[in-house]
């Protein structure tokens, strides 16, 4: 298969530390996992984790237990969740070899023992891994999302530097490649995103080696654009997701202000509406830039001020904005 | 130990002063005039207890809010816009009423906040006749008593006639006042409303005050 490097575009990667939605504008340095958001400012989590208990030792703001190299967390609950299947395919790989090797009767000693068992899991993990599984692909479905995304080990690249690698898209409805958004960058990990134009197709997304004629195609995999439609939006897993589209729309005052419903003047002059979705969310994509002030509330750089706090009799979102002594206050609701 | 010092404190920093009408940004903090103004109206918990919280259970439920009835049955309901406890317009409105019916001192009763962090609760008495200026002159104390968007307070007087209800809070604010049906033709006079404020607000009432509210 050839593999024309001009159709690639050039489409701002969002999907970046473990492939979590990552939120760069106005300064911020924010990565919005499903659990909890990452501010790599100071390489903590923001919230809690929420299966601290699991783990007395560390501290529950910890990313990856301090060890980014060696610990993967995805979702911001667990770091060793993704190494699981490696941890499982090397015990099954290495413990069936180990039987194998002393059943022939090759093994004489523990030393022998544990160099099979080494062998075995090498040959268990790299099994799991080949080309081809998919594995090496994982897509990261969100509902509305235009775009997948993965991540490749560095290992998986062979001796080859990660520059010389492309990622690809091909549309199987029309046959036509679609946009891969960059080469993928030599970095800790290597992360992917394709982003996916067009109706209801099926794609192929992959990477591909450069320098190889015909291209290397190292990994591959099916995506129908038609699941990632079809992801319920009510499920409490999605909550966090969908707050991706509504960052997209409110990701400042103004736009939070015009694409609030309609708005009701109360006693005292203040403007009061409803919006739908995360409220934590939203205050997080419009507060960007601002300053956390000694009262509490965020002055952005424009004089506006926000300030959050929960309804005192009913918990709702809410959101009070001074914008040019224009009072609003918005209730968000689920 | 004097009952409102955590209000001097506590309000001194307080996001409400990025938000206020009355007190600029710039002058909020005068711990001077709050500590005049509240020993001039607050209403001590002795006093309180013994005189007002029995005319209080009279007129309003026991520590109901909405979407319940506040009031008792033979109250009578007018239902206004809320946001805050008072803005100048409406208190003028209710002192009228107030002076016609022959009211000396009306008390706020700050309701519980269920879902805030604790921040000290406002419980003062304030003479009827007494201008829009005194009382908002207790710096950021009358600006967080009069003005703070998640407060909701019981108002009534030593009458028993009469209640208003501040759900600040609710989905939409609201005002609530009740009167027993002799009072009917002052209150309604004071606060007379048009058709579209009525229809408007008859939308954001809670289903057990539209079958109440005429």
């Amino acid at each position: 298969m050839s593999y024309d490097k001009s159709l690639t575009t050039n489409l701002e990667d969002k999907y970046q530390f473990n492939g979590i939605d990552y939120v760069g504008d106005f300064g911020l340095d924010w990565s919005m996992a499903s659990y909890r958001s990452l501010d790599a400012s100071y390489g903590n989590w923001g919230g809690v984790d929420p299966k601290a208990e699991h783990d007395l030792a560390s501290s529950p703001y910890a990313v990856n237990y301090n060890n980014p190299i060696s610990f993967n967390d995805p979702n911001g609950d667990c770091p060793i969740c993704p190494a699981i299947p490696f941890i499982v395919a090397g015990l099954v790989g290495g413990t069936s070899n180990v039987v194998n090797q002393a059943l022939k009767g090759n093994i004489g000693n523990i030393w022998q023992g544990i160099g099979y068992f080494g062998t075995g899991a090498a040959s268990g993990i790299a099994d799991y891994l080949a080309p081809g599984s998919g594995r090496l692909l994982q897509p990261v479905l969100n509902k509305g999302q235009q775009s997948i995304s993965g991540e490749f080990a560095l290992s998986d690249l062979g001796s080859y530097s990660a520059g010389d690698w492309a990622l690809f898209g091909l549309d199987l409805g029309t046959d036509a490649l679609t946009g891969g958004t960059n080469s993928i960058s030599s970095s800790l990990s290597t992360k992917w995103v394709q982003s996916l134009s067009g109706g209801n197709a099926t794609y192929l997304v992959g990477a591909a080696h450069w320098a190889s004629e015909p291209v290397e195609i190292i990994a591959r995999k099916k995506v129908e654009k038609t699941t990632i439609n079809s992801v319920a939006s009510g499920s409490a897993a999605n909550a966090a997701k969908g707050s991706t589209k509504l960052l997209n729309q409110f990701n400042s005052v103004e736009s939070l202000l015009q694409n609030a419903g309609k708005f009701s003047r109360v006693k005292g002059g203040a403007q009061q509406a409803f919006v739908k979705g995360d409220g934590a969310s939203i205050f997080k994509a419009i507060s960007q830039g601002g300053t956390r002030q000694a009262n509490g509330t965020i002055l952005m750089k424009d004089g506006t001020t926000l300030f959050n706090h929960f309804s005192s009799k009913t918990g709702a979102y809410t959101l009070d904005i001074n914008r040019a002594g224009q009072i609003f206050k918005l209730r968000i609701t689920p | 130990m004097i009952e409102y010092n955590r209000h001097i404190k506590e309000y001194l920093n307080y996001n409400h002063s990025s938000f206020s009408n009355l007190i600029p940004e710039g002058e909020w903090g005068n711990t001077g005039l709050a500590e005049i103004y509240l020993q001039k109206y607050w209403l001590a918990e002795e006093e309180y207890k013994e005189k007002w919280k029995s005319i209080q259970d009279k007129i309003f439920n026991q520590e109901v809010g909405l979407p319940d009835l506040v009031y008792r049955p033979e109250f009578e309901m007018i239902a206004l816009k809320g946001g805050c406890l008072f803005a100048e317009e409406d208190f003028n409105q209710l002192q009228k009423v107030m002076q016609e019916i022959g009211n000396e001192h009306f008390v706020v009763i700050q309701y519980s906040q269920e879902l805030t962090e604790g921040e000290p609760m406002f419980r003062m008495k304030f003479p009827v006749n007494i201008t829009w200026d005194e009382l908002t002159s207790g710096n950021y104390i009358s600006a967080v008593l009069l003005e703070m968007s998640y407060n909701e307070y019981y108002v009534f007087s030593e009458s028993e006639n009469w209640g208003k209800y501040s759900a600040n809070d609710y989905e939409q604010p609201l005002d609530i006042i009740g009167f027993r049906p002799e009072y009917e033709c002052v209150f309604r006079k004071q606060f007379e409303q048009s058709k579209e404020e009525q229809e408007e607000i008859r939308e954001w009432l809670p289903p057990k005050y539209k079958g109440t509210i005429k």
